[in-house]
């Protein structure tokens, strides 16, 4: 196994699909290549962050709806044709 | 304002969204005007994380809303409302980044990983290996989350997609190619190789970030 086959492979090694022989020659590729072990967390860093960093606590503006918007979307449903259209006091 | 619901008893909860559905497909106003204001801070969030444009993502759920509307009369409530919602979202998220124009597949390459003749990695120089000493500390502070949000909108979309429904909108490889028409092995490649142009991006841009913050004034 060389580093391009490793990083290949990087996402069936982590969720745990590859074969029992095709793990040991990963696992050994990366005692073996530090560059490579180096590689590996960062890949998972980068998961992690690209995560952590979309996920809603993150997100100061979460609870902020602007009213107009809401307002948009009650008056185009207005004009839909789907049931309990009636005119809006 | 509220969140999804103002009680945390499951039992209580379904009983409500039960009688909101039941609204809902009689057509009652109220119940329509309800579900946009229990559901759009949530939903807004979702559509956000699609667009860097706030217009974007509020153009996205609107349309998202009306297709709820339209289809309400065929929720049978195999699914929690909100799930039924957030499909919606995502779907009409994607018909809207694909509405806007599409980059090339080969841009990518360029962001990928390099490797010599024998399979070796080509090596990146500084930008090698240190994402994974300096993620904690990025995480905690608000310009490198902006980074990392940005980092992912600058990826071709054929990638950005596949990384934004399965990443961060949890969903299964198997819903991400029914929504995308791909088969299973192409959403696995693609994720792979917008998990690792995300990685290399990042490590770049967090690095001229860190640079910046040391360089004197």
């Amino acid at each position: 196994m060389n580093c391009k086959s490793l990083i290949d492979f990087l996402t069936e090694y982590d969720q745990g699909t590859l074969p029992m022989h095709q793990r040991l020659m990963f696992d050994l590729h990366l005692k073996l290549c530090p560059p490579c072990k180096k590689f590996l967390d960062d890949y998972r860093a980068a998961i992690k962050m690209g995560k952590k960093c979309c996920c809603p606590k993150q997100e100061p503006a979460l609870e902020h709806v602007p009213e107009e918007f809401i307002q948009a979307v009650l008056k185009a449903k207005e004009a839909m044709p789907i049931p309990g259209n009636e005119p809006r006091k | 304002m509220s969140q999804v619901s103002s009680t945390s008893n499951p039992m209580v909860d379904d009983s409500r969204e039960r009688e909101l559905v039941r609204r809902l497909q009689a057509g009652e106003s109220r119940a329509f005007e309800e579900l946009v204001r229990e559901n759009s801070p949530r939903l807004l969030a979702v559509a956000r994380r699609f667009f860097p444009s706030e217009s974007d993502a509020m153009d996205a759920l609107q349309d998202a809303y009306l297709s709820a509307f339209k289809a309400i009369g065929r929720f049978d409530g195999n699914s929690k409302l909100s799930t039924w919602l957030h499909r919606i979202v995502v779907n009409a998220c994607l018909m809207k980044l694909r509405a806007k124009s599409r980059r090339p597949e080969a841009q990518i390459e360029s962001m990928l990983p390099t490797f010599d003749s024998s399979g070796h990695r080509v090596s990146e120089g500084s930008q090698e290996g240190r994402l994974s000493e300096t993620a904690e500390d990025a995480l905690h502070r608000k310009e490198s989350r902006e980074l990392v949000r940005a980092t992912i909108h600058e990826l071709p979309e054929q990638y950005r997609e596949v990384l934004l429904l399965r990443d961060i909108e949890e969903l299964d490889t198997d819903q991400v190619a029914q929504m995308l028409d791909l088969t299973a092995g192409a959403v696995k490649t693609r994720l792979h190789r917008a998990r690792l142009a995300l990685k290399q991006l990042l490590e770049a841009k967090l690095d001229r970030l860190r640079g910046r913050e040391v360089a004197p004034s």
